[in-house]
């Protein structure tokens, strides 16, 4: 009776450690026993366009603005009030000076000193241009323009100096040294505008005119000068954001405008961001009460629209949706089904035409963190099946659980009895054996 | 007199059962204990089957996009596996008892009572390595319970893999069942029964091993799928 005990007690050790030994060879990772792999999860990814969106309220402003100067000294009479509107050629001030002429010779040696400046800021610009086309690792760009224009009078003494220095250093970015030296262009550009305006007027009285189409901002008068502010007619928009979304905007993002009180659609892009946050500026005031604004710093981003705005009023609300990334053909996945991620590099589990389970490189697009989503462009095709990120072997065989549809009366007339009798054997040939694990 | 057959209450003390059995002439509720094991071994069939892991060689059909031609594939898969569970169970149920009823003379309705274990046992066996597999979430060509992974250590070819996997901790349960029945029953002595059985285990093992290496698609008219 002892004996039979004791014999039950070693051969129940015996079979314990024997499976158990057993199951640490089967089941351990790198065990030599192939598996098949069960696929509870899985999608079948749909090619489609996708695109990631900013939604933002924008406030339609002037596009620029002329800031016509007079000395006190030479004026006589201002002729316009805030609010006015003026056509380009008319007279917004008349002068108090006797010699036209030499009032001629000033305005024409400023055309020329600015002319010389502007071809300055060009060739800084074409050289920007090429030393980004090099991709040179450091590129100084330094220019200096001084136009001096002496005409024939010994009044006329104008001076323009313009300096352009700027450092690209290893890290920067060409554009941005690029956008101060276009924003300088723009306004040698604007003050040349006005001047040559002068220049054009074929009035005999001297009187200062408008150099375009537009509306008297402000008149400013201080004790030397008075300042007429003019602004076109036409509107551009620019709204704010915060540092979070001032990453996402680049120049030339494709834009959707829309207003709501003309119920009418532009198409826009994004021109520039401001690198500095705005603090004093009647626009964001504005904008803030259209669009709760964070405590946070915020960036002034301005949105070109294709074509010319004018029955906007200025300050008017603009709902923008700036399109912030877009992929055409590509495809939706979970973002935490990669395996293996890197900014623009992942791995993800999918099954082979015979039926294996691998691990494919992908190229992704961009990240959708609102819906927990990325967007591959490269390394699925469409229909393909991806699985989750559970840990599973290469090339191992793979099944799925019983599919709930029931199959169409038409599908199972159209298939043959060998496919039945495929279908009736097959799961008893022997299934596709993994290759090894490296 | 008669016998009231009760399954579980004679599973482990099968002691009792085969002195009943060896007094009585007739077996009652025999009929219906086949019948509810025969369900429970169709019932694990389909489960393992709904669950897919016998349906492997057919996930390529649905990988290309043919999700009717799949569907259509796992129903009659589904019909397949019923059929192969009465296959199993008849091979065991009527085969396996003829066959020793031939080398032993027992009596064909104790074997069959006897074969009602083994089938129980191997079932049992079955039940607990779907358990396993689902819990794990894949499954392995060889068995943790029987000798297949030591084989495959230190064995290369697949076939003695296959081969070994047949013999497990269930099929010693299952030869100690047989033996006691047939050494009450018979009057073959315990080394030619054992020999008996050892022997048709390994011959069973080695069919079975060679049906796992063979492709049986490959054979199919028309080269199947």
């Amino acid at each position: 009776m002892m004996k039979t005990r004791l014999y039950i007690i070693g051969l129940s050790i015996a079979i314990t450690a024997f499976v158990a030994a057993n199951a640490i060879l089967v089941f351990k990772e790198d065990s030599i026993v192939s598996r098949n792999y069960y696929i509870e999860d899985h999608v079948r990814v749909a090619e489609g366009d996708y695109k990631r969106e900013l939604e933002k309220e924008a406030v339609a402003v002037p596009t620029t603005s002329f800031a016509l100067a007079v000395n006190r000294e030479e004026l006589k009479d201002v002729l316009v009030e805030q609010g006015d509107a003026v056509t380009n050629g008319q007279p917004i001030a008349t002068l108090d000076t006797t010699d036209i002429d030499q009032q001629r010779a000033e305005w024409d040696a400023r055309s020329g000193a600015y002319e010389a400046e502007l071809r300055e800021l060009n060739s800084v610009l074409s050289t920007l241009r090429t030393a980004k086309s090099r991709s040179n690792s450091t590129t100084s760009a330094r220019g200096t323009s001084t136009g001096r224009g002496s005409s024939t009078d010994e009044v006329v003494d104008v001076t323009v100096t313009s300096n352009v220095d700027v450092e690209i250093s290893e890290d920067a970015t060409y554009d941005s040294a690029m956008a101060a030296i276009e924003e300088k262009i723009a306004e040698v550009e604007r003050e040349l505008a006005v001047v040559d305006a002068q220049l054009t007027s074929t009035s005999e009285a001297p009187e200062f005119v408008s150099p375009i189409d537009g509306v008297v901002e402000k008149v400013e008068e201080y004790e030397t000068q008075v300042i007429v502010h003019i602004t076109p007619n036409e509107a551009t928009l620019v709204t704010f954001v915060e540092e979070k979304n001032w990453h996402e905007i680049e120049p030339t993002q494709p834009v959707q405008a829309y207003s709501t009180h003309l119920a009418k659609f532009y198409s826009a892009e994004t021109a520039a961001k401001g690198t500095v946050p705005v603090t004093d500026n009647r626009w964001k005031e504005i904008h803030g009460q259209f669009e709760e604004q964070p405590d946070l710093p915020l960036y002034e981003v301005q949105i070109t629209p294709s074509e010319t705005i004018t029955e906007l009023p200025f300050g008017a609300n603009v709902n923008v949706t700036i399109t912030i990334d877009e992929a055409t053909n590509a495809m939706r996945l979970r973002d935490d089904w990669t395996i293996v991620r890197d900014l623009e590099y992942a791995e993800i589990y999918s099954i082979s035409q015979q039926g294996t389970i691998g691990r494919i490189p992908v190229t992704i697009a961009f990240d959708m963190p609102e819906t927990q989503s990325i967007i591959v462009s490269d390394g699925l095709v469409n229909g393909q099946l991806v699985l989750d990120d559970k840990f599973r072997r290469n090339n191992a065989p793979a099944f799925l659980p019983h599919p709930f549809e029931l199959p169409s009366w038409e599908s199972v007339k159209a298939l043959g009895w060998r496919d039945y009798l495929a279908f009736l054997l097959h799961q008893y040939k022997d299934a596709p054996v993994e290759e090894p694990v490296e | 007199m008669f016998l009231e057959f009760h399954f579980w209450r004679y599973f482990f003390t099968r002691g009792y059962l085969l002195e009943n059995l060896a007094e009585t002439e007739t077996i009652r509720g025999l009929k219906k204990r086949v019948g509810i094991l025969l369900a429970c071994t169709i019932a694990l069939y389909i489960l393992m089957d709904v669950w897919g892991m016998t349906t492997t060689s057919l996930t390529s059909i649905y990988v290309l996009g043919f999700s009717d031609t799949y569907a259509i594939a796992r129903w009659v898969s589904l019909f397949a596996v019923i059929l192969w569970a009465l296959v199993y169970f008849s091979f065991h149920f009527f085969g396996v008892s003829y066959l020793l009823h031939l080398l032993t003379k027992i009596p064909v309705r104790i074997a069959a009572v006897m074969q009602l274990y083994v089938i129980a046992t191997l079932v049992i066996e079955k039940a607990l390595l779907f358990f396993v597999f689902a819990l794990v979430g894949y499954t392995t060509h060889l068995s943790f319970l029987s000798f297949g992974p030591l084989a495959a250590q230190f064995l290369d070819h697949s076939y003695f893999h296959y081969f070994f996997n047949q013999f497990s901790v269930f099929t010693g349960v299952v030869i100690a069942i047989q033996l006691q029945f047939l050494r009450r029953f018979t009057t073959v002595s315990t080394k030619v029964l054992l020999v008996i059985l050892i022997g048709m285990t390994i011959l069973f093992a080695a069919v079975v091993a060679l049906i796992s290496v063979i492709p049986i698609d490959r054979l199919l008219p028309g080269g199947a799928l």
